[in-house]
């Protein structure tokens, strides 16, 4: 009994080595870059019209990519999102995360400030997502996840700084995952997690590494129509996917090799499938298509 | 346990090496702890270079040019983008910005990255403590941000020198530096008390043309120097030199001056010649090829570096012991004084209360007389430019002089500058000439340009080696009187005690007899007329305007005689004079016989037997006049009977004034035997008749 015991673990064990040896490449092909006098922008997000909206806020400012191809800016009235970091289109609206100044702004297009929803407990917001009727916020400050009702009320908030499983060390990006799952970047836990939309049942999808199917620097993350989960790693320059129980599905490959960006951080997939990401070193935006 | 169990373990127990003996070690071999590879990446053990995702920029760290297993500044990056802590201002802004070159200063043992230059790890280390700890710095730096101790570590050379911008020094609390501006201990300064190297906002005026702005947060009352001539970018736009920078910006500091790394002291921008020493700053520009040209320094003014102040100057900034400069007159950066009359434009020209001066020369004359204390004196004499004929002056030449400006050029001395031979005359005569003041000395002036013998070495003028004598060998115009020191500001008619003479003549004739010692022997005779306020010789000789040019003899009216010493004496031997007891009742000799003076006969010197014609004295043919005989200035040709034994003491034939006794005379060459029976009734018409 004993014996088989230690089998099934080694078995196991093992599973993640035979894992590594079968993952696949993800051809992608480079669809275009855009500069638009970015100065490290940090996140973007799009909405059904094909909108994508990039978040700069060192220029205090939205850049609008238009489905059409025209970049227009939206500055921000009366109000200021300079150092802000994620940005999120949530149920037909324009969210910001105002990361110093401790609130969500919902910004119209025409850049004014609908609506200001301060945070408790000096949340720092690294990145707002949509949950149900609820909203999720990670925080960099409190190393936690804070959860608001559609009032914007604070409903519950879950973690801790640590490195056990449901603690945190700068939890960043997030996204709404398959299987009303929340997939959660713990930075510098150098993990990906999920968690159930009420902050139970946590499940490391990537583990610590630098190398194919590890993460190092988790930040933008994004699903694409196969429910693939697509991890930047803002470290390694890496874009690799993962499914939601954990598997490694692939590295984003262009031309025989892996993407290495320039520290990628937010990452949008459109309805085309195409990857949209945030190259914050580079300040620039650059467009692939994954095959 | 079966073989098949015992490979079942074997395969299982590779599959896991792997991942079982991955671990991390520093490069010491030492294993450490998971956490330390969140940033030292490459300190993974084993990992497989065929799945490994380290990018290429992992190429390791020099210190000092060694390799270094340290992190580069992407990985800083990957916290510092926002996400765990803000610092894209940090990494966008472009003071001391990574990729700088280190040619400029000299690293010690501090990380650069694989191409030699800075990045965020040559300052910065989180493994400083937080600055809450004991032996902490904020913000993780690796030396101490007080003392600019991290900035000295490799800019050591930008705070040596008065060459560089000084650190650690006061400054005013009246400065209007950013609140956000770094300090040192008790307000001193620092390098980064300008150089904010990672400031939230641009920085302004460390670089490009607004420099000048950065300087006047504290320097502000240098900015007077505004569309002055010193305002290089005013004065000199569109111009251009050799020896400094364009002066085509709007950054008036840097025109001269440098924070870093200047020509010379003061962190001055040009070159300047060595040996001018201090005065070089500005005699670089004021010389005859400088952009200063149109106001160059004339080594011929008011000297300077030789001289050392024997005295505290508080007025301006001297002490003593320091070398009298060009600093120590002039401001460089405030045109006007006190600054009541802000300059509009560049190159406007100076005047007593602008040019640069720290100290107007006004009616007080407060500049000069910060040194020269002793003549301020003058101010109310009749020498005071506040007088009305001064003014009348100035407002007829349209000009403006202060109290010592007036005569004296700083830069342009008008005594040595004169092309005439005796320059003090030449200055004099400005005001004394007959035309624009009353007390002019335009007519029978006692003798200048002659070389002198003085007992108290009074001055003159010097020429061919010679000191000869002008108005300065008698008179100090800064001093009206010594005896009587409240002086007037009226046009006084002066005396022996006044008068800006340079020594006192009264009561006894001090002055005269400087020069004229064999002279003394009148005082105490029947001829020393010393008065309250006249001296012994005063009453005879009138150095300006006077009779006569010989003798400068005095005025003496209508007195009676032929000739002028006829006058003269008889001003006071006549019945309604001073002198009526000792009338003189015949004195006539003809004048139609000409006599040959004792230097014509070859006999002897002229005072022997001294001749004289209608015009003064004759050195060859002249008649007999009073002087003759008679030497006024001594009672007796023999000193031992020179002084009188009573007032009023009866002379004889061995006093009298007599000039020589009778045998040295020339009388006998005419009179024969009646020589002496003529010269001793020379003054009774009737008996000097008999022979």
């Amino acid at each position: 009994m004993r014996f088989k015991k230690l089998l099934i673990v080694v078995l196991a064990a093992s599973f993640g080595l035979v894992q590594s040896l079968i993952a696949q490449e993800v051809n992608f092909s480079h669809v275009r870059t855009l500069e638009a006098d970015f100065n490290f922008p940090t996140d973007l997000c799009g909405n059904d019209r094909g909108d994508v909206f990039v978040l700069d806020g060192m220029n205090d400012r939205v850049v609008q990519l238009k489905a059409s191809g025209e970049v227009v800016e939206i500055k921000p009235q009366r109000e200021t999102i300079y150092k802000a970091v994620g940005i999120a289109w949530i149920n037909g609206n324009l969210w910001i995360a105002d990361t110093p100044r401790s609130r969500l702004l919902k910004m119209e297009m025409n850049g004014r400030v609908s609506q200001v929803v301060p945070l408790d407990h000096q949340t720092e917001p690294v990145d707002v997502t949509d949950m149900g009727d609820n909203y999720v916020v990670t925080d960099r400050l409190n190393h936690s996840i804070t959860v608001l009702d559609k009032d914007f009320k604070e409903k519950y908030y879950w973690g801790d700084r640590g490195e056990k499983i449901g603690e945190f060390i700068n939890p960043g990006f997030l996204a709404p995952g398959p299987e009303n799952r929340i997939v959660i970047g713990d930075i510098l836990n150098r993990r990906v997690v999920s968690y159930s939309p009420s902050g139970r049942y946590p499940q490391i999808i990537a583990k610590p590494g630098v190398e194919k199917g590890q993460i190092f620097r988790p930040k933008g993350i994004a699903l694409d129509s196969e429910k693939r989960i697509w991890v930047a790693d803002g470290y390694t320059g890496a874009i690799q996917a993962f499914s939601i129980s954990g598997k490694y599905l692939g590295i984003a490959t262009s031309e025989g090799k892996n993407l290495a960006l320039s520290a990628p951080m937010g990452v949008y997939i459109d309805k085309q499938d195409r990857l949209w990401v945030v190259e914050s070193f580079a300040s620039k935006v650059s467009v692939w298509r994954i095959k | 346990m079966s073989t098949t169990k015992r490979l079942v373990l074997v395969f299982a127990s590779l599959s896991l090496f792997s991942t079982f003996t991955f671990g991390q070690h520093n490069p010491d071999g030492r294993k450490v702890s998971l956490d330390c590879v969140t940033c030292h990446v490459s300190w993974h053990d084993n990992i497989d270079a065929e799945k490994s995702l380290l990018p290429e920029i992992d190429a390791p760290i020099q210190i000092q040019g060694m390799p270094a297993l340290i992190p580069t500044a992407a990985m800083c990056f990957t916290c510092h983008d926002g996400t765990v802590k803000d610092s894209r201002q940090t990494f966008a802004s472009s003071n001391h910005q990574m990729d700088m070159d280190v040619k400029h200063a000299s690293i010690q043992d501090l990380p650069l990255d694989k191409d030699g230059k800075i990045y965020c790890g040559t300052c910065h280390t989180p493994h400083s403590l937080k600055p809450t700890r004991n032996g902490g710095l904020a913000p993780f730096l690796r030396m101490e941000k007080m003392n600019s101790a991290i900035c000295l570590d490799c800019h050591s050379n930008q705070a040596k020198s008065h060459k560089n911008h000084p650190i650690k020094v006061k400054v005013s609390p009246d400065n209007t530096m950013p609140e956000s501006t770094f300090w040192g201990k008790d307000g001193t300064m620092e390098c980064m008390t300008c150089h904010p190297i990672h400031g939230t906002e641009s920085v302004v005026g460390v670089t490009g043309n607004d420099r000048s702005e950065l300087c006047s947060s504290c320097h502000e009352t240098y900015f007077n120097i505004k569309l002055t001539d010193h305002d290089l970018t005013s004065s000199l736009e569109n111009k251009s030199s050799d020896i400094g920078p364009d002066f085509g910006g709007h950054d008036p500091c840097a025109a001269c001056h440098v924070s870093h790394d200047g020509q010379a002291e003061h962190m001055w921008a040009m070159e300047i010649d060595p040996k001018a020493g201090e005065n070089g700053y500005c005699i670089g520009c004021h010389s005859d090829t400088g952009l200063g040209q149109e106001k160059t320094f004339s080594h011929t003014g008011h000297p300077v570096s030789k001289i050392k102040l024997r005295k505290n100057i508080p007025a301006l900034g001297i002490k003593a012991g320091d070398k009298l400069l060009c600093k120590s007159c002039h401001d460089p950066h405030q045109w006007e004084f006190s600054n009541k009359h802000a300059v509009n434009a560049s190159n406007e020209e100076g005047t007593e209360y602008t040019s640069f001066l720290r100290l107007p020369d006004d009616a007080q004359g407060q500049l000069c007389v910060s040194c020269h204390s002793g003549q301020s004196s003058m101010f109310n004499s009749d020498h005071s430019v506040t007088r009305e004929g001064f003014q009348q002056l100035f407002r007829e030449s349209n000009t403006l002089n202060g109290q010592c400006t007036v005569c004296h050029g700083a830069h342009t001395d008008a005594l040595q500058g004169s092309t005439e031979d005796d320059p003090y005359t030449v200055l004099c005569m400005r005001c004394h000439d007959g035309q624009h003041f009353a007390t002019s000395v335009v007519h029978n002036n006692h003798p200048i340009g002659v070389p002198f013998e003085s007992k108290s070495n009074l001055h003159g003028y010097r020429k061919d080696g010679q000191t000869l004598l002008s108005c300065n060998t008698c008179h100090d115009p800064h001093k009206w009187g010594k005896t009587v020191e409240k002086s007037q500001t009226v046009d006084l008619n002066g005396d022996d005690r006044n008068s800006f003479l340079t020594i006192s003549n009264w009561p006894e004739p001090k002055l005269c007899l400087d020069c004229h010692p064999e002279q003394e022997s009148i005082l105490n005779t029947d001829h020393d007329l010393t008065e309250a306020d006249r001296s012994a010789c005063s009453l005879c000789h009138a150095p300006h305007n006077a009779e006569t040019e010989y003798g400068i003899l005095a005025k003496w009216g209508d007195a009676p005689g032929a000739s002028f010493n006829e006058k003269h004496c008889f001003s006071c031997h006549s019945e309604a004079g001073s002198a009526s007891a000792k009338l003189v009742e015949g004195y006539s000799h003809p004048r139609e016989f000409g006599i040959l003076t004792p230097p014509a006969r070859g006999t002897g010197d002229w005072l022997d037997f001294p001749l004289f014609t209608e015009a003064g004295p004759s050195m060859t043919v002249g008649h007999i006049d009073c002087f003759t005989c008679h030497n006024p200035h001594s009672w007796s040709y023999k000193p031992k009977f020179q002084e009188l034994s009573s007032e009023n003491e009866e002379g004889n034939d061995l006093t009298s004034f007599l000039r020589n006794p009778s045998q040295l005379t020339l009388c006998t060459d005419c009179h024969g035997e009646s020589t002496l029976w003529k010269y001793n009734y020379y003054h009774d018409p009737v008996k000097r008749k008999r022979y």
